[in-house]
């Protein structure tokens, strides 16, 4: 891919660096944990409903980040950002969720309760 | 085969002739390979706190306590959401880094810059404040197993963010000596990535340890 290295200001990479989206990110991003801080707070549902919707606001939450502060995208310029981002999620969950589930079953067999 | 034999098997393509290769020599685009680059590093660091996460969510069995502090007696939502503020200001002040640079603004860029930098230190001191606390408390590491993993996950995130904050210092620096240069602009471009996805993490560390600690 050819490209001026002169102009380095007009690159693909920085001209989707926006006031108005880094804002609307703040507020969101803010706002949505704000609501679980207040669901956490208030003791507004059973242990594990909690604990779902605030997983779920989590992930919202990064949705917001992903798309509004890393302008994640499939444009040309993002696109193997995006794509790489999107192999690396399985190995995340995978690591993080079957170990999880692993020690939660040993838990229940082996120890005293 | 006989020389000269046509068997119709090298027909010229109908149209112009395809270009099959560049004629010359042309300038490679090197902000977007270095930035492929870095952000390949910043997947990489995920799969770290995807570890300590995982050490988080085994070390907080009831028996990894050892009768010392619990989750919540350690984290506290308020305080912790007092943290996500500050932090995800920092990050707003260095989108408008960002900004500045793109309209080619040297003198707010490192405003701004000097803004996210001290709001960053601000975290990190409310960070130290906390941990103090926690270990006066009766909440060092090496207490339990479950203090151990929460003093790491904790650490290590603010670790990364010193670093963060170190680099900000340098390009502060870069920015004023050389102006918005390729070099200067790229790695500007690559602290962006970096401080943003500190925020990221954070939300992770808020929602599954101060948040979930309290449920």
């Amino acid at each position: 891919m050819s490209v001026d290295n002169t102009r380095p200001s007009e690159h693909p990479e920085i001209a989707f660096s926006n006031g108005r989206s880094y804002l609307i990110g703040y507020v969101v991003t803010l706002g949505l944990l704000g609501i679980s801080l207040l669901l956490v707070q208030g003791h507004a549902m059973s242990a594990f409903n909690l604990m779902a919707s605030i997983s779920v606001i989590a992930f919202l939450t990064t949705i917001a980040k992903l798309y509004y502060l890393f302008h994640l995208n499939f444009s040309e310029a993002q696109r193997w950002n995006t794509l790489t981002l999107m192999l690396n999620v399985p190995l995340l969950i995978l690591s993080i969720g079957l170990t999880a589930w692993m020690f939660q079953t040993l838990y229940d067999r082996v120890m005293m309760h | 085969m006989s020389k000269g034999m046509d068997w119709g098997l090298h027909d010229p393509l109908p149209g112009d002739k395809p270009i099959l290769w560049a004629e010359s020599d042309h300038e490679h685009d090197m902000m977007s390979t270095r930035m492929l680059g870095f952000w390949l590093y910043m997947l990489s660091d995920s799969l770290v706190f995807a570890a300590l996460f995982t050490a988080y969510e085994v070390l907080s069995f009831p028996m990894s306590f050892a009768g010392g502090p619990t989750p919540r007696d350690v984290a506290s939502p308020l305080y912790g959401y007092a943290e996500t503020i500050v932090l995800f200001t920092s990050v707003l002040a260095y989108g408008m880094v960002m900004v500045n640079l793109k309209a080619e603004r040297v003198r707010p860029a490192m405003l701004w810059l000097s803004l996210s930098l001290v709001v960053g230190l601000a975290f990190i001191g409310m960070e130290v404040h906390e941990l103090q606390g926690i270990a006066a408390a009766g909440g060092p590491p090496q207490r339990s197993g479950f203090l151990s993993i929460f003093w790491a996950v904790v650490v290590v995130h603010g670790i990364h963010l010193a670093i963060g904050l170190l680099w900000m210092v340098v390009m502060f620096f870069q920015i004023a000596r050389d102006g918005f240069t390729l070099m200067v602009t790229y790695r500007l471009a690559n602290l962006k990535v970096y401080w943003l996805y500190q925020g990221l993490i954070w939300t992770f560390v808020y929602t599954f340890v101060y948040l979930r600690g309290s449920i």
